[in-house]
């Protein structure tokens, strides 16, 4: 099995591109990091005939100067992007109090890394990638590009997303954002507390069907486990709405009101055709990307 | 008039105040501070745990609220908490006698009315000690034609203190009186300073020279007791300090008349003659009267002691004097002069509203050695006129203001400020009662309070 990396190591590397590297050739451990190749338009080089190859490949006219058997190869390209969504809002910096005892992320920390590994790879595959952070107060957009240098415009605009109030309203998601435009593979990262349903409506409008959609649910050891003692007040991260309980017999009805919460969402995922990841920020961040990756292999991409 | 209470001993409430601190303190600390937490998920946080920690927080602060409240009241205890009789706002009184008003001229008695806006004026009565009545003001004041006080013997040290115990610490009392001596007679009282004196000075009348009439009544067989009565009289006017207008009348030569009784303050009946009729009449009118013995009935050798001086006389023979037995008897008497045996030499008695002098002897070396005495003048003088005398010295005697507005220091040497505390402490019993009832009442509150939302619940909830 493969040996995770503490979230809390990582926590420690302030290096971004470092991190998503290093998640990422973890988990792609001994994949080639060449480009791919294949039938195309774009000429990449000649390699030696093999049986087996389709004869239409081979290159005549080479064949007729150096009476050898070459097979013409092309850069593979491809059309998918890879958009990532991070939701902004003020409920991402949850996080637990163990970890931020010890300086640990918080979810939109986490998200950040997540989403830069993600960034990573799909750019070592020549995928276009694209940034989208939602917040009710700002928006950013980074159009897909492929290519080293946008992939660190691109971590440079992750780092740059500030946490807003809220997530957006849909009518303040802008038309480029809307049906339709994003298509390939939308990775939404958010936490899916929502008010009135206004991420998971965002999510599932983005659902098309040239777009896959797929959406990682945050998530900390505080919210599962309710692990607090004592007299606490609780504030709301984003509403600021406090409450002061004894927090061992706000504990069951909490646990129940989340596991519902959880079921519902889930239920909701699956009736949008929606696939799920979910990831705890107290957990390896490269254990949920191996685990999201794993199954994808399985499903055959 | 609601007054703030008063603490006797601030410093040891302040003190006791301080103690307040520690159940705060105890508060603060032993409480389990809610620590805050940041959650993204509060709305799944039930509102049934939050109305039971909001009770337990309420709880608990009633119970704060009762431990402070039992130090309080404890060092409000400690402190004497009390309250002042109530405090009066200081007013002005004003004081006027009537001779004060006699004596007074308009512009003085309209600054006195000036001064009556938001002030009492009482009219020191002079009839009665302890007489004094508000009146109207103005009516008083405008009034004309006050008599001068006439009576002697008015105290009004009386009526100053008698009006004053009845005052609120702080008034203002202003006295109006004249620096006549007649009102001042008598003892004087401790009269709570300070007194707000107005003394208005009254000249001394000069014109009124102090007149005396005498009427000497005789027979012949006594012109020689008249020889040293008149000897006497004579030596008297050579005084300035007093006229003696002395008539002479024989009594076997002309009648009596009324009106010359009328003028005489004296009437001196030298005769063997039983008392007449119209004589008796004008004793019980108010006359006074010098009778003399009607003759000798005995001789011997006695010695009188005179109770004025040191002197004692001689007497050689004594009779009664020619008095209306059946009305004497049952005069009031006053035996002046005996001898030392016991026999009567000089007597007086009160008949109507006059008054008899009866002298056993008669003014003769004859009878007595009283006539060669060198003070047999003065002897007549006090005797006769020495009341009048000092009436008139009353009436214009005058006294300086030093003298009136005197005050005797304090004869205890208590002071002021330790009267009013124990003033004060005598009436704190029942504010100490009602804090001490407070004190059980809270105490037992806040034991109810502590059993029912005992320490269980608490670390129930508390979860530690």
């Amino acid at each position: 099995m493969t040996q995770f990396i503490d979230p809390l190591t990582l926590a420690r590397v302030k290096d971004m591109p470092l991190v998503a590297k290093t998640v990422a050739q973890g988990v792609l451990h001994g994949l080639h990091t060449s480009t791919q190749r294949g039938t195309g338009v774009e000429f990449s080089q000649y390699r030696a005939y093999e049986p087996g190859d389709p004869l239409g490949r081979i290159d005549w006219k080479l064949f007729a100067r150096s009476d050898r058997y070459f097979v013409r190869e092309a850069q593979r390209e491809s059309n998918i992007n890879v958009w990532l969504v991070l939701d902004a809002s003020q409920s991402m910096l949850q996080i637990s109090e163990k970890s931020a005892g010890q300086g640990g992320w918080h979810k939109l920390d986490y998200a950040r890394y997540l989403l830069a590994t993600i960034g990573y790879i799909a750019q070592q595959q020549g995928d276009g990638v694209g940034l989208v952070g939602l917040s009710s107060e700002h928006i950013d957009y980074l159009p897909a590009r492929n290519g080293q240098q946008h992939w660190h415009k691109l971590l440079l605009h992750l780092s740059r997303v500030q946490p807003g109030k809220t997530f957006p309203k849909a009518p303040q998601i802008p038309d480029h954002l809307a049906v339709g435009q994003m298509s390939g593979l939308v990775f939404v990262v958010s936490d899916f507390h929502q008010q009135n349903n206004e991420i998971m409506d965002f999510v599932s409008s983005l659902s098309a069907p040239q777009t896959e959609v797929v959406a990682a649910q945050l998530c900390c050891d505080d919210e599962l486990n309710f692990p607090f003692t004592g007299q606490v007040r609780f504030e709301d991260l984003e509403s600021g709405q406090q409450r002061l309980v004894a927090a061992k017999q706000a504990k069951a009805e909490y646990l129940q009101a989340y596991s519902q919460f959880q079921h519902a969402l889930d239920q909701q995922f699956q009736q949008h055709r929606i696939q799920c990841i979910h990831g705890n920020i107290d957990q390896p961040l490269d254990e949920c990307l191996y685990h999201y990756l794993a199954a994808r292999h399985k499903v055959g991409y | 008039m609601l007054t703030m209470p008063v603490v006797l001993y601030p410093t040891l409430l302040w003190l006791a105040l301080l103690t307040l601190v520690i159940p705060i303190v105890i508060h603060l600390l032993s409480q389990s501070r809610a620590r805050l937490v940041k959650f993204s998920l509060v709305g799944f946080i039930q509102s049934a745990a939050v109305a039971q920690m909001t009770q337990l927080r309420l709880t608990e602060r009633i119970l704060l609220a009762l431990r402070l409240g039992l130090l309080l009241l404890g060092a409000l205890l400690l402190a004497h908490l009390v309250w002042p009789p109530e405090a009066v706002a200081p007013r002005t009184h004003v004081l006027v006698t009537q001779d004060w008003l006699a004596h007074a001229s308009a512009q003085q008695k309209k600054v006195v009315l000036s001064r009556l806006d938001n002030a009492k004026l009482t009219y020191l009565d002079p009839a009665e000690p302890f007489g004094h009545s508000t009146s109207n003001a103005r009516q008083l004041l405008n009034s004309q034609g006050w008599p001068a006080h006439k009576n002697t013997g008015n105290n009004l040290w009386l009526g100053l203190f008698d009006y004053t115990r009845e005052l609120g610490q702080n008034d203002v009392l202003s006295v109006y009186v004249t620096d006549r001596l007649q009102q001042f007679s008598g003892q004087r009282l401790p009269i709570r300073p300070p007194l707000d004196w107005h003394i208005l000075k009254v000249p001394l009348d000069t014109s009124e020279q102090l007149t005396m009439n005498l009427l000497v009544i005789y027979t012949s067989q006594q012109q020689n007791s008249v020889t040293y009565l008149r000897g006497a009289m004579n030596a008297l006017e050579q005084q300035n300090s007093i006229t003696v207008k002395v008539t002479y009348t024989q009594q076997d030569a002309v009648s009596v008349d009324s009106r010359q009784l009328n003028d005489a303050d004296w009437v001196a009946y030298l005769s063997d003659q039983p008392l007449d009729d119209l004589l008796m009449a004008y004793v019980q009118q108010g006359g006074k009267l010098l009778i003399t013995a009607a003759q000798a009935d005995q001789s011997g050798h006695w010695s009188a002691r005179r109770p004025d001086s040191e002197a004692s006389i001689t007497i050689s023979q004594l009779g009664k004097p020619a008095l209306p037995h059946n009305i004497v008897a049952r005069l009031a008497q006053n035996k002046l002069w005996q001898t030392l045996d016991g026999q009567d030499v000089l007597k007086q008695y009160y008949f109507g509203q006059g008054q008899i002098l009866a002298w056993h002897s008669r003014f003769t070396p004859k009878w007595n050695s009283l006539v060669t005495q060198l003070d047999f003048p003065m002897t007549l003088n006090s005797l006769l006129f020495g009341a009048l005398a000092e009436q008139a010295n009353l009436a214009n005697g005058r006294l300086s203001p030093e003298q009136i507005r005197y005050t005797e220091p304090p004869k205890h040497g208590v002071s002021p400020a330790y009267i009013t505390k124990s003033q004060v402490t005598t009436v704190s019993p029942s504010w100490t009662r009602l804090l001490l009832v407070l004190l059980v009442i809270v105490f037992c509150a806040e034991r109810i309070m502590a059993q029912r939302f005992g320490t269980s619940k608490k670390q129930q909830v508390d979860g530690t």
